[in-house]
């Protein structure tokens, strides 16, 4: 799967999760870009993500994770 | 030795100039000896404790680390955190039985080795291969009191370039700043609130309502006062050492509601508990949708309850926040649906939110200020004048006790929601007086109007 079309997906989820239709993910984005991402709203995300691409992540990979980027980066070598 | 004494000031002044004419080699092993030297002024045997846990924690590390296999790193982290555990929960429980005093810092330098063995378990290239700065990073003396609790990753890259470094004189500045400014929040303020909750705590019915009402809001904004200036006073010392640890509050009562308070609060130990406790258990249990979500804020609030103490008190404390914070959570969406649509709602609701924030803080003090569950009842009784009020009021007070307590309360309360409008007035008062007269100043008043009674911090004890 090309970062483009995860991105573009990921921009899907983001704005559902966080019920906020003006949401554009971008690589470099943080937790702290968005104002309602935070520690009881980050699981939905992950649990989302899990759901679309039809994988599974464990605690040691959501942690290691800085950005975006990261996210997308680790979507696309378990969804391969 | 305790933060707030003159021989500690004179040692550490002594202690911080010596540690720059140090050559860089030697830094790591003077500051650790000076360290174990402040650790050794309260008791020698606990120092033993200390270098026990730090020495197997290492030697942890580095086993979860060599690991070749994924069940063996699990067995060494799992055995790691639960010796750790044992020995907390060990002298929180047994201790008080068999008489025993509970070894100063052990909950949180429990709580930073801890933090180190799960960083390894997740990434090995968090191990720390040098013993000497290793065992610096349980034992740094203006952390190991009472926290912050600061990350290993965190410590050890601001350590690398500390110990080689020349004196950085902007940072010893901010960190004198820091030291003075958590002098006054902990000995004009705290220890003044400290005074009248002394006299109002000996036979709370005998006091009027009002005089019972304050007493309890000074329960939670003395702990905020003195546990924000011991925190000040951590991280300016730190600083003097080239170290910025991290902070533990952020304008507390500003907060809209209980959940954002939980993230000014104690920040240190909070941020702690949601990486290592709370994020690992959501995991774990993220297939049970909302009833996974109440288990873990359950189950992460009444860890922070007894966290200060396995104590009946601290139990309901974390149970009743563990309330609060599921309410919370549960009811995000109606009150954003209810409140977020205009500014003027929004601005009324963030108001109120935070009234009632500091309401239900102080009202869960009655579970962490007293001792016994009967002690709490009692307070609440007379709050919700379910208990005939004494007769006694202000004037029944000794006036030097009793006549401070309002300002002090409302300097506080002011601090404690990020003290609005500060910024301007320190500019214009910086532009006016010179930084030495300022400092002055606040050594002339913390000198002249400490109270007798001033003493330890309270979260000393935990």
């Amino acid at each position: 799967m090309q970062q483009d079309e995860i991105l573009a997906r990921l921009t899907e989820i983001f704005r559902k999760t966080f019920d906020d239709d003006r949401l554009t993910v971008t690589h470099d984005m943080t937790a702290a870009d968005v104002e309602a991402w935070d520690s009881l709203s980050h699981i939905n995300l992950i649990l989302a993500v899990e759901r679309a691409f039809e994988i599974r992540l464990t605690t040691r990979e959501v942690r290691a994770m800085k950005n975006v980027g990261d996210f997308v980066g680790l979507i696309a070598k378990k969804a391969a | 030795m305790g933060f707030v004494s003159v021989a500690f000031f004179l040692c550490l002044a002594l202690a911080a100039t010596a540690f720059y004419a140090v050559p860089g080699r030697w830094r790591t092993r003077y500051l650790l000896a000076l360290s174990y030297a402040f650790y050794a002024s309260w008791s020698l045997p606990y120092l033993l404790l200390l270098v026990l846990a730090s020495l197997a924690a290492f030697g942890a590390g580095r086993a979860i680390a060599h690991a070749a296999e994924e069940r063996s790193k699990k067995i060494f982290l799992a055995g790691g955190i639960a010796a750790l555990l044992v020995l907390v929960a060990g002298f929180k429980g047994g201790g008080e039985i068999k008489g025993l005093l509970f070894p100063l810092g052990l909950s949180y330098y429990s709580f930073k080795l801890i933090a180190y063995l799960v960083e390894v378990y997740w990434d090995e290239s968090a191990l720390q291969a040098d013993l000497a700065a290793f065992c610096l990073y349980p034992a740094f003396f203006p952390q190991i009191v009472s926290g912050p609790i600061q990350r290993p990753q965190d410590f050890f890259a601001q350590w690398r370039r500390a110990a080689r470094a020349p004196a950085d004189f902007a940072g010893i500045e901010d960190g004198f700043r820091l030291i003075l400014g958590g002098l006054m929040l902990k000995l004009l303020i705290a220890d003044r609130l400290g005074a009248f909750i002394a006299v109002v705590d000996v036979e709370p019915e005998r006091f009027n309502w009002g005089v019972n009402a304050a007493c309890i809001c000074c329960y939670t904004l003395q702990l905020y006062a003195d546990f924000a200036g011991y925190t000040n006073i951590a991280l300016g010392v730190g600083k003097l050492f080239g170290i910025t640890g991290p902070p533990n509050f952020n304008a507390p009562f500003a907060a809209a509601n209980i959940q954002d308070m939980w993230r000014r609060w104690h920040m240190s130990l909070t941020l702690w508990l949601t990486d290592y406790l709370f994020m690992p258990l959501q995991m774990a249990l993220r297939g049970l949708g909302r009833a996974g979500l109440v288990l873990c804020i359950t189950i992460n609030m009444v860890a922070i309850g007894l966290w200060h103490g396995l104590t009946l008190n601290f139990l309901c404390f974390g149970a009743f926040h563990a309330l609060c914070l599921n309410v919370t959570a549960l009811t995000a969406k109606p009150r954003k649906f209810l409140f977020g649509r205009r500014a003027v709602t929004r601005a009324a609701a963030h108001l109120s939110g935070a009234v009632l924030t500091f309401g239900l803080m102080t009202l869960s003090m009655l579970f962490f200020h007293t001792q016994t569950l009967g002690s709490a009842w009692l307070h609440f009784r007379l709050l919700t004048f379910l208990l005939p009020a004494g007769v006694l009021g202000w004037g029944d007070i000794r006036s030097d006790v009793s006549d401070p307590v309002i300002a002090c309360m409302a300097l506080a309360y002011y601090f404690s929601i990020g003290a609005p409008g500060l910024r301007p007035v320190g500019r214009v008062a910086g532009a006016l007086a010179p930084n030495w007269l300022q400092y002055g100043l606040a050594l002339l008043l913390i000198s002249a109007m400490t109270v007798e009674s001033a003493g330890g911090f309270i979260y000393g004890q935990f």
